[in-house]
């Protein structure tokens, strides 16, 4: 049985309270799809404005890099819903294992990078342009982690770095992806620490700016 | 009350209606306190606390889902109020300590509201179980009382706590394990 106090003993509302309740109007609820829908296609109108900046490569349009591409445009819009969605009947947008869904979707793209194929003999070296992929990468992450935060800011407070995970998780997935489309470099460190330190940084970002 | 009728109430207290939230204060303000009082173990303090949950909530109604149940993210929010309470209270001790150079007074743990004055010496070994409560990690602690105290199912109590059933069942099981020896132990 639950134990609770006895009504008689419940406090009256602070008079604080009561002033904004009095004084309360109507306010729009939160549409956590409708959110979905706008962060999701803000995130792409950026990237596409993004690469119009940073051009994409010569082979963009091939079924290997489009594949990948593919795989990261999922693991955005899986770690978008995660995000933003609450599961059924609940208000916080808090999955269970949040941390270890950030951590596979991670590894399932790491994984699709490195399978796209990489040619170390003949490929440009590492360090080549893997500053400017990670800068180029983080910066793309910045978007869709922006309209998040905006979206959920009632949310961070409560969720702590599960929900700055998830939403780093999602820029990470973005900003993969505009390096795939953008960065022609397949050499396997590269691809590894570069690529896949690109998607990882925001998470570890936002993890720590989100935690409590 | 059940959560669709919780849920009605939060609906309309989001439009705007007075009624509403009268209703939803009085079916959901009590289990709060009790909640609150659980893990802060100070009426007064409990119900500061109570007051600054109803705020935070009343400025987040934004945020609600119409149509999910509002009752596990208050407890989210009283939960988080209440721990952050509880750092500024043991930041401001440490600073008393380092001003007077001596140790102020624990406050004692009171799962039934009545002060420990006045419970007297009646059950050394319930009141050396509620010693040994305050030594227990803040989650540990949370499960226990959410779980035995409060009689909560493990999936109500991870939805209140904010994590997963199994983390519940593994914390309640470690909080118990460990007030034995501490109540063993004195």
């Amino acid at each position: 049985m639950p134990t609770e106090p006895p009504p008689s003993t419940l406090p009256p509302p602070s008079p604080a309270l009561l002033a904004r309740v009095d004084a309360m109007g109507p306010v729009r609820t939160r549409r956590p799809r409708l959110q979905l829908a706008g962060v999701a296609l803000g995130s792409l109108a950026a990237l596409v404005a993004l690469l119009s900046i940073f051009r994409p490569r010569g082979d963009a349009a091939s079924a290997t890099v489009l594949i990948v591409a593919g795989v990261c445009v999922l693991a955005f819009v899986a770690e978008l819903w995660w995000a933003l969605v609450p599961p059924r009947g609940q208000v916080m947008p808090l999955r269970p294992a949040a941390g270890a869904r950030v951590a596979l979707t991670w590894l399932a793209m790491l994984t699709a990078l490195v399978m796209a194929g990489h040619d170390a003999a003949r490929g440009p070296t590492f360090m080549a342009s893997a500053r400017a992929c990670l800068l180029v990468g983080t910066a793309t992450a910045l978007v869709p982690a922006a309209l998040c935060f905006l979206a959920l800011r009632r949310a961070v407070e409560l969720g702590g770095w599960r929900v700055g995970a998830v939403v780093g998780g999602a820029a990470g997935a973005l900003g993969a992806l505009c390096l795939e489309l953008h960065c022609a470099n397949t050499h396997l460190l590269h691809v590894v620490l570069a690529h896949g330190g690109a998607a990882l940084l925001p998470i570890l970002i936002f993890a720590w700016v989100a935690r409590r | 009350m059940t959560a669709g009728r919780e849920a009605e109430l939060m609906a309309r207290y989001c439009d705007g209606d007075r009624a509403a939230f009268d209703a939803l204060y009085v079916a959901v303000a009590p289990r709060l306190l009790g909640f609150v009082l659980g893990l802060v173990g100070d009426r007064a303090l409990a119900e500061d606390i109570l007051q600054e949950t109803l705020l935070k909530l009343h400025e987040a109604r934004s945020f609600y889902v119409r149509g999910a149940d509002p009752v596990p993210w208050m407890f989210t929010i009283a939960r988080h109020t209440a721990f952050d309470e509880l750092r500024k209270k043991k930041r401001a001790r440490v600073r008393l300590v380092d001003d007077d150079s001596r140790p102020p007074p624990e406050p004692r743990a009171e799962l039934s509201g009545t002060p420990a004055e006045a419970r007297g010496s009646e059950d050394p070994v319930g009141a050396e179980a509620l010693a040994a409560l305050d030594q227990l990690p803040e989650p540990q602690r949370q499960a226990l009382l959410l779980t035995k105290v409060e009689g909560l199912s493990q999936a109500e109590a991870a939805a209140r706590a904010g994590t997963t059933p199994g983390a519940i069942k593994l914390r309640a099981h470690r909080a118990y394990v460990a007030l034995r020896k501490l109540v063993k132990r004195s």
